[in-house]
């Protein structure tokens, strides 16, 4: 079978700016090159080589700022990589720093719907996975009241409750794994692992390196935009430990 | 979703417009005391018409920002939010111009005959036309944030600049040029004969509503896919 997630080669420059440019600095910097500010530019990823065979749990490890948010954007195809392609097959849920896509203003059970749909789920299999999104979620008579009216325990549930049932092929998790409170990432924990065992692909960014160890057949690290290091969960956190503790 | 939490919802949409155009009408035709026959059918197939080109360039030029949440986390066809920004608008502009025509075809003067079709192709045109400036106005949104400012300033000058509360005819020869260069303009002399004069639109104001309409189809088209791929890290 070939790979589920396929990166070569991926690079991506961020041009910095100290602040937004107005419409005169844009006509200014067309008019008279010599003025324009020079742009610092930033390597957020470079050249990341990393492919994910079908069924396999990866999880990416670093320290912050380290890309791993970058790489999980640009594989869930919403920024474009400056250099290298990145390709997915099968269907993809992204879950990137959940519950905060919601619309405030539409109630609970509206924004499945909308986050469904952008998700690629059409309203006639959004339909059939309603309920049992409402019932996983625990928010009961709350599912029909705005969400702007939410605790921030109740959106993450929410988010979790509505990615984990549309049954993608893919699974891409970005820091999502400690939401709700004891008792609800139990029961997510448990309910990815029932997707792991029905043969789904995983890629989990995560600063929980116990989960990495526990639940993933392979770990990346990612230091300063560069995969560093791609191997067995036990052996990458390890190397992960040592270059915190060497490095500072 | 604009009108959730507000007491009459969605009938602020319709009320806005009817209550703007009556202060309009009245100050027109009993204060400036504009001669125009029909005056009231006149005056009115242009101010829809405009009501919904400067809602749907207001919504459109901030569609993209107001959504960066939802921007940020999924990957969905980003055109998606400018069109339904004027989707939403075109169904108010659609509704109003259904409880509009009868009555102006009724009582305000407007003639039955069979070149209302050429209104109808008329204000097909103007979505298009629409649709395109809505997604430049996205993109250019995104990159600029002085957009809104822009608009802000240059949508009255559109409107004052469109013959829609007087004829081209009664603009002195040098402001002529201004009204002539005014998309609007073509948009609604070329929906307006038809209506009132029931006679096709002149030769000249249909090409010209074909050429605003190509170029900027081309130039919105252009802009929102050469740069809608860098919007979520612009935002």
């Amino acid at each position: 079978m070939p790979p589920a997630v396929e990166c070569h080669g991926v690079s991506k420059v961020f041009r910095l700016s100290t602040r937004r440019p107005l419409f005169k600095d844009r006509i200014l910097s067309t008019v008279r090159p010599h003025l324009r500010e020079a742009r610092q530019q930033f390597w957020a990823l470079r050249d990341v080589d990393l492919v994910v065979e079908p069924g396999e749990a990866l999880g990416l490890i670093g320290p912050n700022g380290a890309g791993k948010t970058t790489l999980c954007r640009i594989i869930a195809g919403i920024f474009q990589p400056t250099a290298g392609t990145v390709r997915v097959r099968g269907r993809m849920a992204p879950l990137l720093a959940l519950g905060t896509g919601f619309h405030e203003e539409l109630t609970g059970r509206e924004n499945i719907y909308l986050a469904a749909a952008l998700l690629g789920f059409s309203t006639r299999e959004i339909r059939m996975v309603e309920e049992t999104i409402i019932e996983f979620s625990e928010l009961g008579q709350f599912i029909d009241t705005p969400t702007k009216t939410y605790s921030a325990g109740m959106h993450v549930r929410l988010g979790f409750s509505i990615a984990a049932q549309l049954t993608p092929d893919v699974f891409l998790l970005d820091e999502i794994l400690a939401v709700g409170d004891e008792h609800f990432q139990r029961k997510s924990l448990a309910y990815l692992e029932r997707h792991r065992a029905a043969g789904r692909t995983f890629v989990v960014c995560t600063h929980n390196l116990s989960f990495v160890e526990k639940m993933c057949d392979r770990a990346a690290l990612l230091i300063g935009g560069r995969l560093t290091a791609v191997g067995l969960p036990r052996d990458i956190t390890m190397r992960y430990h040592e270059l915190m503790a060497g490095g500072g | 979703m604009k009108s959730r939490g507000t007491y009459l919802g969605i009938a602020w949409t319709l009320m806005n417009p009817l209550l703007t155009m009556m202060t309009y009408f009245v100050v027109f035709r009993y204060i400036f005391r504009v001669e125009i026959p029909n005056f009231l059918a006149f005056f009115l197939l242009g101010f829809l018409m405009w009501v919904f080109f400067s809602r749907s360039a207001t919504a459109a030029a901030t569609c993209i920002i107001v959504n960066e949440n939802i921007i940020k986390r999924a990957p969905f066809p980003l055109e998606a939010l400018p069109l339904a920004a004027v989707l939403y608008e075109l169904f108010h502009h659609a509704v109003a111009l259904c409880l509009a025509l009868p009555l102006m075809l009724a009582f305000w003067g407007a003639q039955v005959s069979w070149n209302l079709l050429w209104v109808g192709a008329v204000m097909l045109a103007f979505v298009g036309f629409t649709l395109a400036v809505a997604l430049a106005l996205a993109t250019f949104g995104v990159f600029f944030r002085d957009t809104r400012d822009i608009l802000e300033v240059g949508l009255p000058i559109l409107f004052w600049t469109a013959p829609i509360f007087y004829a081209v005819e009664m603009l002195p020869p040098a402001l002529r040029v201004l009204a002539i260069a005014n998309p609007l303009s073509t948009f609604i002399v070329a929906a307006r004969t038809p209506l009132l004069e029931a006679s096709a639109p002149a030769l000249g104001d249909l090409v010209a509503v074909t050429c605003w309409l190509v170029v900027m189809v081309a130039c919105g088209v252009f802009l929102f896919s050469k740069y809608s791929p860098r919007f979520a890290e612009e935002l």
